[in-house]
């Protein structure tokens, strides 16, 4: 269709953003995690009631059995590299500065990996033992932990 | 007991880095007139609409599906949208196969797109992490497929390589220049890929498809009686399996994905195939980055664990070889995320129906169709037949 405008005119697209504030559910169960993060600075598992699987992060059933899970444990605080990607260049949104790894970590005790940062340490490889590094100040977030460090 | 079903048309669009003549509902359209065009039928003809779209963060709209009835000239049809990540456009046709074959309805129009520039892809990608354990991160898929394809390549060393990766971005961007539908239609060689700006190590820019990507796809399923009618040579649902982990789960192995090797279980056991790589033609699988191809293959039992990297360099899945993965260049070439995955069976089903063009493979019977998506936790594969 011939709008009867010049070429320079066109507007083909608008520009926006959307910003919308979530208070994400922690549930009681990421609750008393998050909380045993902060106070504590410890590091807490889901033991399933039925089967024993143990959880980290942890939730209220157990994705391997599907029974409830019944208590805590408290895991790590070493853990082991599972795997890892090196980050040289900055990106929007970058979780630390460039250059640091990402990390998938089983903490001792734990039967399950989870994701998280680590320095750009040619020690951090898979099968390397790590420790967290906690933030000083915690607000009870997964990043209290800033990233995993090589066990010294 | 199931009706049978067939693919009878499909249409697709022209896969750009931005399509600026078209907003999201025109460019549904387009391939969806194209699907009915090539099946010889109007929107009058449609019983049903599905469709398939991964997240609305990658647009900046929620319900996207609000248009697509009246923008597909059929506003009165019963239209559902399904959503699984990446998998949404394959999930689209597979419930738009369930439609069908359930005996509700008889012809079903299955439509997928992603119009990633209209929003920003990388920041969308990281609001699908959890937000109490991942979000903070930002890894998106470039950090978890970086974890994925590392694990991968230290269980397999030295059988598998880096340069293994290179070697699949290599074959399928040669594939691409046959497809007229691709975005990236250059040729590039191992150096390129090795000299490329790394993203997440062992990931390299050239490792990962089109950072945006505009396109759509559309096919057109119908029962027995109408599939005969409408075209001599119709791409039958031999079997479809489709399958969800956690991220979490303590067995969750992202080098070997459970998802995957279950929902090729499933479409094998329901197409009666015993031995995939001898009984199917070719693949196309849900290459987002390059080492996928190879994890994929593995967890497809297209070969043993371990060989994924001995299947690229020797040929085997080259246009040409034993067993072509990806002729149509995969989602190295074009990656409409929702849409990716619909084109995976598309492109698979175009193969049986022998209208691929330049990119045909000769003497094709049965053809795989794989795709992932969420956070390596979503698989669905499709097999397609010439036969009943």
């Amino acid at each position: 269709m011939d709008s009867g405008q010049s070429e320079e005119s066109e507007l083909t697209y608008l520009e926006g953003e959307i910003k919308c504030p979530y208070s994400w559910s922690t549930g009681e169960i990421a609750g008393a995690f998050l909380e045993s993060l902060r106070d504590r600075g410890t590091i807490l598992g889901a033991v399933c009631g039925g089967c024993g699987t143990v959880a980290v992060p942890p939730q209220s059933y157990c994705e391997v059995c599907g029974a409830s899970m019944k208590d805590w444990s408290e895991v790590g605080p070493t853990g082991v590299v599972m795997s890892w990607a090196r980050v040289t260049d900055h990106f929007q949104g970058a979780p630390a500065e460039a250059p640091f790894r990402f990390v998938l970590v089983r903490l001792a005790g734990a039967d399950t990996s989870m994701l998280h940062l680590a320095p750009d340490d040619e020690r951090i490889k898979i099968g390397a033992k790590v420790v967290p590094e906690f933030r000083e100040e915690r607000t009870g977030s997964i990043t209290d932990i800033k990233w995993f460090v090589p066990e010294s | 007991m199931a009706r049978a079903a067939a693919v009878v048309g499909t249409g697709q669009t022209v896969c750009e880095h931005r399509r600026e003549d078209v907003n999201l509902p025109e460019m549904a359209r387009e391939a969806a007139i194209r699907a009915l065009e090539d099946s010889g039928i109007t929107p009058a003809d449609i019983d049903a609409i599905v469709v398939g779209s991964a997240s609305e963060v990658f647009e900046g709209i929620n319900q996207p599906e609000q248009w697509i009835g009246p923008a597909l000239g059929a506003p009165g049809a019963p239209l559902m949208r399904v959503q699984t990540g990446s998998t949404a456009g394959a999930a689209a046709t597979i419930a738009a196969f369930y439609h069908v074959a359930s005996g509700l309805f008889d012809v079903v129009l299955a439509v997928s797109y992603q119009k990633l520039s209209d929003g920003s892809p990388k920041c969308g990608l990281s609001a699908h992490n959890d937000p109490l354990w991942d979000r903070e991160f930002a890894s998106g898929d470039y950090g978890l497929v970086g974890l994925q394809s590392r694990k991968y390549m230290a269980r397999h060393e030295p059988k598998v390589r880096e340069e293994h990766g290179a070697m699949v971005a290599v074959k399928n961007r040669k594939n691409a220049l046959k497809n007229p539908y691709a975005q990236l239609r250059e040729e590039i060689t191992i150096d390129d890929v090795m000299r490329s700006a790394p993203v997440a190590s062992p990931i390299k820019l050239l490792d990962c498809g089109p950072s945006s990507s505009d396109g759509a796809a559309a096919m057109v399923i119908a029962e027995e009686r109408r599939a005969k009618k409408m075209t001599s040579r119709p791409a039958w649902f031999a079997g479809v399996g489709t399958c969800s982990e956690s991220p979490y789960a303590p067995h969750v192995d992202i080098a070997y994905p459970e998802s995957c090797v279950r929902a090729a279980q499933l479409a094998y056991q329901m197409a009666w195939v015993y031995d995939p790589v001898r009984e199917l033609d070719l693949a196309e699988v849900h290459d987002a980055f390059s080492f996928q191809e190879l994890i994929w293959t593995e967890a497809l039992g297209l070969c043993n664990p371990g060989e994924g990297g001995k299947m690229v360099e020797s040929g085997i899945t080259a246009m040409g070889g034993e067993f072509p993965i990806n002729p149509s260049g995969g989602v190295l070439s074009s990656n409409p995320v929702g849409a990716a995955a619909m084109v995976r069976q598309l492109e698979a089903a175009l193969q049986v129906m022998g209208k691929a063009g330049p990119h045909q493979v000769p003497g094709v019977n049965k053809t795989l169709a794989h795709s992932w998506g969420g956070a390596i936790q979503f698989s669905t594969v499709t097999i397609f037949s010439s036969r009943l």
